[in-house]
């Protein structure tokens, strides 16, 4: 889920601030202009989209728009830019007026929610079936777009959350990459008591990445099982185990080793993440896989220094929680409006990018887009995709052991709960016990009320 | 070329209306013409003012998520805002950010406006160097702020401090930000108006051996009196609706120190999906807006300033 009031996956807010990335928000939406014509045979599929730079949207519209009118023409989609800040409330004053696009484009689950329980989103059940999307869909991704039953989104691209660092640093210092707790505590400690930043972190440029955090803390420390548990209503987020996971956390904050200072925090912008970790003064960086569209700038020729960054996979923060956790996201969703006079073209614009995994190789490979939640292999890709990128993915897609970010698997307030609140707990105006107290308190009606997304099994 | 002429029959004929004359009928005739006018404007005004405004007063009273219908819950939001900590918490920001607003602003404001008055040479150019900073985007501004404040490279490095990390200064810093945006409007406001004050005031003065501080304060404030009242309106306004600046900056934090109603509003309607809930807390701002333009109105009337 994306909690940004944008519209804006977190990816691409992301790239917006590390400045100069190419990836882009790829939740098109279509539609807009009237059909002529018999319902699905012609007429126009107008579609909505924002990118991050002029090179992304140059790359979309030559490798994905044109190749759709060429196979399609009898509906031949037109690219319309929308600002990120205004894109997601036009379409849903839009919605709400009967009109607005053909495609929905969706953030998350918790929108796509509202947006089915008001009509708005035509069940995509019959188009899964006729176009075989259950078969090309990771089972887990086309869950998320599962309301009360019905299939009423596809998710655009999948996510994780991982550690960058610079293999220099930790051979400077005579570290290697932590697998567990103790060793990754030893390192943040050691590393503090040298003045350098165990990890580098901080909201400035966007205060929704604290859920990041949080995401990673629940995983890594309370465990995935526990995590399930609490969503499914068989565990609460009161009990200990949270609330344990929650001080730990709350710990690595107030030591300032995310961050350097609970104030710096407040302040460090993604930019300044990625160059301290180039330039040895931070560790870590922990981010999500849209932070491979970014960091690349900040290091070798580009970042003026001869810096190489490399990834690992997150470890375990406490004693029997599985290594190898890789959380679960969702960055962005493709519903039909119930209006829409094209639903079957609208269909075959979301079939279209899920059509060709060569096709999303190359645009993860040059334009950055985070590919779809699709069955891919390793000769997806090109050759000339950089090894790390091809690699993490590889890592990702073949993980034993899930987690659940929080803006994909929680509800709304829930949700914003957790991001507004890690500040006041880290802040120390809660304790980690009001803090999980709040979150359970939240949840527990949402979960009531049916709001909570569905759960891979 | 000479200036149309309107010839005024001595008799005129006695109208359909009961012999009015037939001057007030082209009267009602002109103010129709005038209505008219307006016509325009009443439709945009009701279209994108009045009528979401009206809206929004429905849905305060609903549990409208923002997408679709919400249910009548009635005076259920304003209940819960009075036990909500972060309403309470931005609504006592809002009453800080008004204070600072109706201080630093304004008294520099005066300063520098009495000081440009005084000025013969070069008083455009300093009129436009007090006035560009409000013709910035904001989001310009900000960034410049952010970067001249940074703890790691700015002023906030220098002095060892990081003001908007701090809890403490977070919203001190977002309103010092504002004032600096603010002030050189008000400045060209209150310049204009001093320049409509009598000369022949100050040279009495002077003959009476009133210095210029006492000049201010006997014939300058006194005179623009009916500018500074309004200013002091607006600026109460538009201290209920800051948004921008604490978005950009601080997005609310450190821990909500720079909350205010406006940012509250924002989350509940767009990240909580609590339209309704949102709403509320916007016919609550637009009561407080309202109050005080009343309290203006009856002042203006009561007072005579406008005589």
């Amino acid at each position: 889920m994306n909690r940004t009031p944008t519209g804006l996956s977190r990816r691409n807010l992301l790239k917006l601030g590390a400045g100069g990335a190419l990836a882009t928000f790829l939740g098109a939406c279509a539609g807009g202009a009237e059909a002529p014509g018999a319902k699905g045979k012609s007429g126009k599929l107008t579609v909505w989209a924002g990118f991050a730079s002029k090179e992304a949207e140059d790359w979309y519209r030559a490798n994905v728009l044109e190749a759709f009118n060429k196979k399609y023409p009898n509906v031949p989609a037109d690219l319309v830019i929308k600002q990120f800040d205004t894109m997601a409330q036009q379409q849903q004053t839009a919605l709400a007026a009967g009109a607005g696009p053909d495609i929905v484009g969706g953030s998350g689950p918790a929108a796509l929610r509202e947006y089915a329980a008001a009509g708005y989103l035509l069940p995509l059940d019959d188009y899964a079936k006729k176009l075989g999307w259950n078969d090309r869909v990771l089972g887990w991704a086309m869950k998320t777009g599962v309301v009360d039953g019905k299939l009423v989104a596809l998710p655009t691209n999948y996510e994780s959350m991982q550690i960058f660092y610079n293999p220099a640093t930790l051979a400077k210092h005579g570290w290697t990459y932590p697998k567990n707790r103790a060793e990754f505590e030893a390192i943040c400690r050691e590393a503090k008591g040298k003045g350098i930043i165990p990890v580098s972190a901080g909201n400035a440029d966007y205060k929704d990445s604290n859920e990041w955090h949080v995401s990673v803390f629940l995983n890594h420390i309370a465990g995935p099982d526990a995590v399930r548990q609490a969503l499914k209503g068989e565990a609460k987020f009161s009990d200990p185990v949270f609330v344990d996971a929650i001080e730990q956390a709350r710990g690595y904050f107030t030591q300032g080793w995310w961050g350097g200072a609970v104030d710096r925090y407040f302040t460090n912008t993604f930019p300044q993440q990625y160059q301290q970790v180039a330039k040895g003064e931070a560790v870590f960086n922990i981010t999500g896989t849209w932070g491979l569209g970014e960091i690349g700038p900040f290091f070798g020729k580009e970042g003026g220094n001869d810096a190489e960054w490399a990834w690992g996979a997150i470890p375990s923060l406490r004693d029997g929680v599985p290594e190898n956790i890789w959380e679960l996201a969702v960055g962005g969703t493709r519903s039909i409006n119930a209006k829409s006079a094209n639903p079957d073209a609208a269909a075959d614009f979301m079939d279209f990018h899920l059509q060709d995994p060569k096709l999303q190789g190359r645009a993860l490979a040059e334009a950055n887009f985070a590919p779809p939640p699709i069955a891919m292999s390793e000769s997806d890709f090109p050759a000339d995709l950089d090894e790390r990128v091809s690699s993490l993915y590889a890592a990702f897609g073949d993980a034993a052991q899930v987690g659940y970010t929080t803006w994909t698997f929680f509800p709304p307030k829930t949700d914003t709960f957790i991001i507004e609140g890690w500040e006041k707990l880290i802040t120390g105006k809660l304790t980690s016990q009001q803090y999980c107290q709040q979150i359970a308190d939240t949840f527990g009606p949402e979960l009531a009320a049916g709001v909570v997304p569905p759960l891979p099994e | 070329m000479t200036a149309p002429t309107v010839t005024v029959p001595e008799t005129a004929p006695a109208t359909r209306t009961g012999g009015r004359p037939r001057r007030r009928s082209v009267s009602r005739r002109t103010r129709l013409i005038a209505w008219l006018f307006m016509v325009p404007l009443i439709v945009v005004n009701v279209t994108v003012i009045l009528w979401p405004g009206a809206q929004s007063v429905y849905y305060s009273f609903t549990d409208w998520s923002g997408i679709g219908t919400g249910n009548w819950i009635g005076f259920g939001n304003y209940t819960r805002m009075l036990h909500d900590e972060e309403f309470i918490s931005a609504l006592k920001h809002n009453l800080v950010w008004t204070v600072v607003s109706l201080i630093a602003p304004m008294l520099l404001a005066l300063l520098g406006a009495y000081l440009l008055s005084r000025v013969r040479r070069f008083q455009v150019l300093f009129r436009l160097a007090y006035f560009i900073p409000y013709t910035v985007a904001t989001v310009v501004s900000a960034a410049v702020w952010e970067n001249l404040l940074s703890p790691d490279s700015g002023l906030g490095n220098l002095l060892g401090v990081n003001f908007l990390g701090d809890q403490d200064l977070a919203l001190g810093t977002v309103a010092g930000v504002n004032t600096w945006a603010f002030w050189g409007f008000l400045v060209v406001i209150f310049l204009a108006s001093m320049q409509s004050v009598n000369p022949a005031l100050y040279e009495a003065a002077a003959l009476d051996g009133a210095g210029p501080f006492r000049q201010f304060v006997s014939i300058t404030l006194p005179s623009i009196r009916p500018t500074l009242v309004f200013l002091v309106v607006q600026t109460i306004v538009w201290s209920f609706l800051a948004f921008d600046f604490v978005f950009i900056l601080t997005q609310g934090g450190p821990a909500g120190a720079t909350d205010v109603l406006s940012t509250l509003l924002y989350r509940n309607a767009f990240s909580n999906l609590e339209a309704g809930y949102a709403s509320a807390i916007g016919v609550v701002m637009a009561l407080f807006t309202a109050i005080v333009v009343i309290t203006y109105q009856v002042l203006r009337r009561v007072r005579k300033w406008e005589a």
